[in-house]
């Protein structure tokens, strides 16, 4: 007879597990798609009633009254989405069929007979969580696919035994699920390792790029990236992508005399919220405030940047879709390598490059540290004339309010304060008391005079906006500039990465002193844990953990495999070192370990009776062993026979006696 | 006894419809990954259902394996009822679920049941639908799952010859009566005529004999229920002729009784001497074994006219067929 403890009472047949299951699992469907935001609450709302009210709604399931009143209701539900992705000429139509995904599950959870089976709610359910995560990138995907797992785990093991009208007991049903939930754990370890080490492309394009584009041309689809204008206030859905755009490897000097910010364009006209190059003839003139470049040896040079450090980095372009070249503004040489180093170059005034041809893959900088003299030059009244494009402004009503703004916050400096100190006073306090809000966020400013007012948040384009305009309004001579700001040095130390989504703007100054400086408003990005509490940190770790998952890359791939490589060897070369505290870490860490160890063996000891374990440890002391289909009384038979010592064989009749009273008795 | 562990024999994996439908539900979005840009959610999500998949066919496997299947000699089951044949099995560690178990049939039938969990030892009652009479050759046997996802269904099959001994369905009789007068129960009035059996002994009544047997008188005088016995009851056994030489209609009826006589013997610890073409034997406790009794009853056939007559008996025994007017031999 089976030596399990049998049924307990009270428990949940499979059938109504299964049921349990296939609800949890659509909940959780609602959830994912209230986290793409493609249907708003009180749409959703409706469903997640109509979920959780299954159980009760069962009853009905047979009716023909039911039966009319949900296929009405489903039809008018597809006619209404149907509406809206023809009245938006199909922009949202994965929005729109997510929606109608989370729709066909609650219509499938409710209007199951018994007889049918549900397989196709199961596939529904993962196709909507692998569309989420197209659509969805925050922390809640994550979360809601934890628990979307073991539920999907359970419910196809429960799935797979209630097949043909099976009926599962209660206390079945109780291991089978909990044997659902350790598979469940396993495969998403499994997962996990599998998306750490399994080798493949990161970059690697659409099999049908281009072929498809199911958004109209005046849909408006943000995608994050380096942008040669700047418009504010565009709305629409947002597209974050993580596909690297420039790694730097560093060939001569130190790590902190590269910049994490990289110009691709410089934005010095400004109309209506737009920021966008000046016009060739003025660019050509306000020229004279930059350093200019010249061919010399095979290489272009900047003689003005006269910096004594000089680093010197080989940029790799991944995403090749600019023919822009990156480079910090303190740039002193730069030379073309490998294929494409014949391509014509082309300098622009504003001290940037470009290149005819977007398929260059690399080419080497020498950088400056910084500029030759420091800022601290006190503004003058009278400005050169290449520097009056870039205090030019159009008026409008976000201008005269940035005036206003700016002319309130520099009143307590002095007179002959600097110009760097006006600078920083603004730059500040945008940083202070305005909120950093990533593009498409809810409550994000769709204007420079709402962003100005305090009334919303935005990202570093408003930040840029903001300050350039307030220093135009005060005529500092400034632009802004976009390009890619990025701090992610990998674990040697030597290379920086930058991806699509660094793609940063920010404002450059000229400095009376020391010539153009950048300077960046934007409020860094650093999910902050020393003003908030445990939960606050918790977040922030758990975003940070995330965020390794959402950016992982071939490089920390390779990084990773670095670490595992030289795990062995710098274990070891610790133990030689710090032998007492790498003593103390391993206990630390394998005291944990062995104690869950002891405690999975002692569960599973604690399933076998006691009775039957003295009965196995009789005949381990004996050298006895049970031949296949041999009960213990025969066995004791044999030993009779054999030339065990009498105790033994005393022990052995004992121990028979308990077992079989174990047994069969109880 | 043979006990076989199914880890040694071959394992045959067939695709449920359910798995089918999963694999071309995982090939759609295997597409659907190469057809869109590389993304590490999509990459991490099909991952997993990669790994749900083929991690599912593992551990059907894995469900299977070091399962033993203890194989006995089958017991005999009666023509013409729902059969029902226990079977141990036995898995050690962990649980294992939703095992089916049977014995393959030469005609193609299985017999089979199913077990929702093993945890340790557990007996397995197989069942098949009504059998006809005859020796059923058994063909192997084997252990399936399709646990833990359904996607397709693992079958190790585990050598085992032997038979299924399916014997005629007993005709019905009462019990707690004397073999005599159980045989008139069977047969009606014997060829002897009826009330030629004489009155042996009493005895006190014991749980299961008839009302008709109690002997009022007797028992009013002693105060106690007494019942009467006859002469032929418990220690001469039974004994029973069968000639084949006969229509199958009337043979089956014959075999019947016999396995009725069977049964009835088998349950009083009496012996049964059974004479037939080819066959005079005594079956019982310290005789040959009453399985094989049951054997020569599943197997009979039906022989022609001029085939050898049955051995010579004593006129007393009783002889079936029953000869009934009309039919003469």
């Amino acid at each position: 007879m089976s030596t399990w403890s049998g049924p307990r009472p009270g428990g949940v047949d499979g059938r109504r597990a299964l049921q349990g299951c296939m609800q949890a699992l659509v909940l959780l469907n609602l959830a994912f798609v209230q986290l793409t935001g493609a249907a708003g609450l009180h749409w959703l709302a409706p469903l997640y009633a109509l979920t959780l009210g299954a159980p009760l709604l069962a009853r009905f399931r047979e009716r023909l009254g039911y039966v009319l009143l949900w296929n009405g209701g489903v039809v008018a539900f597809f006619f209404v989405l149907l509406r809206h992705a023809l009245g938006a000429n199909l922009a949202y139509i994965l929005e729109d069929g997510l929606v109608l995904a989370a729709l066909c599950q609650v219509h499938l959870l409710n209007n199951l007979r018994s007889d049918q089976r549900p397989d196709l709610l199961f596939f529904n359910a993962f196709l909507i969580a692998i569309i989420t995560g197209f659509m969805n990138r925050g922390l809640g995907f994550p979360i809601a696919f934890l628990a979307f797992a073991p539920c999907f785990v359970v419910g196809l093991q429960l799935l797979s035994a209630t097949r043909e009208g099976r009926v599962l007991s209660a206390a079945v049903t109780h291991r089978l699920v909990a044997d659902g939930a350790r598979r469940a754990g396993t495969l998403l370890v499994f997962s996990l390792l599998a998306f750490l080490f399994w080798p493949r492309d990161f970059q690697r394009k659409a099999f049908f790029r281009g072929s498809f584009e199911l958004s109209n041309g005046d849909a408006s689809e943000l995608l994050v990236g380096f942008n040669e204008r700047l418009e504010l206030g565009r709305g629409g859905s947002v597209e974050v992508s993580d596909r690297l755009a420039l790694t730097v490897t560093l060939l001569e000097g130190r790590r902190a005399d590269v910049p994490a910010l990289w110009r691709g364009a410089t934005l010095g006209a400004t109309e209506d919220g737009a920021w966008s190059s000046l016009e060739p003839g003025t660019l050509r003139l306000a020229g004279a405030a930059d350093a200019g470049w010249r061919r010399s040896r095979g290489r272009l040079v900047r003689p003005g940047e006269r910096g004594e450090r000089r680093p010197q980095v080989e940029v790799t372009r991944h995403d090749q879709g600019t023919e822009r070249l990156f480079a910090p503004l303190h740039t002193r040489a730069l030379q073309l390598t490998g294929e494409g180093s014949d391509r014509l170059l082309h300098t622009h005034s504003d001290g940037t490059l470009s290149v005819d041809a977007s398929d260059l893959v690399s080419y080497r900088l020498e950088l400056v540290a910084g500029p030759e003299r420091s800022p601290g030059g006190v503004p003058s009244d009278e400005l050169a004339p290449e520097l009056l494009p870039y205090v030019e402004l159009v008026e409008s009503p976000a201008i005269e309010r940035a005036l206003t703004l700016a002319q309130r916050l520099v009143q307590p400096l002095a007179d002959d304060a600097p110009q760097h100190a006006l600078v920083q006073v603004l730059s500040e306090h945008l940083a202070r008391t305005r909120t950093y809000l990533a593009p498409g966020a809810d409550g994000a400013a769709e204007s420079l005079d709402a962003f100005l007012r305090g009334a919303a948040g935005g990202h570093c384009e408003f930040f840029a906006s903001a300050l350039a305009t307030m220093l135009r309004g005060l005529r500092v001579p400034c632009r802004v500039v976009t390009g890619l700001r990025s701090s992610s040095w990998d674990a040697t130390g030597q290379v920086l990465t930058f991806r699509e989504a660094d793609a940063h703007a920010w404002v450059e100054v000229f400095d009376p002193t020391a010539g153009w400086i950048a300077v960046d408003p934007s409020p860094v990005l650093v999910r902050s844990a020393a003003a908030a509490g445990a939960w606050s940190r918790l977040r922030s770790l758990a975003h940070t953990g995330w965020e390794a998952v959402t950016d992982f890359d071939a490089q920390r791939r390779a990084a990773l495999f670095a670490w595992v490589r030289r795990l062995p060897a710098r274990a070891a070369s610790a133990a030689r070192e710090r032998p007492l505290h790498t003593a103390g870490v391993t206990l630390a860490g394998g005291l944990p370990l062995v104690l869950a160890v002891a405690f999975v063996l002692r569960r599973r000891r604690d399933r076998t009776p006691p009775a039957i374990r003295s009965y196995r440890r009789v005949l381990r002391r004996g050298g006895l062993r049970l031949l296949p289909g041999e009960t213990p009384r025969e066995l004791l038979v044999r030993a009779r026979t054999s030339a065990l010592a009498p105790e033994r064989l005393d022990a052995l009749a004992a121990a028979t006696r308990r077992h079989e009273a174990a047994r069969y008795a109880g | 006894m043979t006990v076989s562990r199914t880890r040694r024999g071959p394992a045959r994996l067939r695709p449920t419809r359910f798995g089918v439908q999963s694999g071309l539900f995982w090939l759609l979005l295997f597409g659907a990954y190469f057809a869109s840009p590389y993304s590490n959610l999509f990459f991490l999500l099909l991952a997993f259902l990669t790994l749900v998949l083929g991690g599912g066919l593992v551990a059907q496997r894995a469900n299977l394996r070091d399962v033993e299947l203890v194989l006995e000699e089958l017991p005999p089951v009666p023509a013409g009822t729902a059969v029902r044949v226990p079977v141990r099995l036995r898995a050690k560690g962990r649980a294992r679920f939703a095992l089916e178990a049977g014995f393959e049939l030469a005609d193609g039938r299985t017999l089979a049941g199913r077990l929702d969990l093993l945890a340790g030892d557990a007996t397995l009652e197989l069942r098949a639908d009504a059998l006809p009479r005859g020796l059923h050759g058994v063909e192997g046997a084997f252990v399936r799952s399709s646990h833990p996802f359904g996607l397709a269904c693992v079958t190790r099959r585990v050598a085992f010859e032997g038979r299924l001994v399916v014997y005629p369905a007993p005709r019905t009789f009462h019990g707690g009566r004397s073999a005599p007068r159980s045989l008139e129960d069977l047969l009606g009035p014997t060829e002897r005529g009826a009330g030629d059996l004489q009155p042996e002994s009493l005895r006190d009544h014991r749980d299961g004999d008839g009302v008709r047997a109690i002997h009022w008188r007797a028992s009013a005088r002693r105060g106690r229920l007494v019942v009467q016995e006859w002469e032929g009851a418990s220690g001469r056994g039974l004994e029973v002729l069968l000639d084949r030489r006969t229509t199958l209609a009337k043979l089956e009826g014959a075999l019947s009784t016999i396995s009725a006589m069977v049964s009835y013997a088998r349950t009083n610890k009496e012996t049964l001497r059974l004479h037939s073409q080819g066959l005079s034997a005594t079956f019982g406790d310290g005789h040959r074994p009453w399985v094989e009794a049951l054997a020569f009853l599943a197997g009979a056939d039906v022989l022609s006219a001029d085939s050898a007559a049955p051995p010579k008996t004593s006129p007393a025994v009783v002889r079936l067929p029953r000869r009934s007017a009309g039919s003469v031999r």
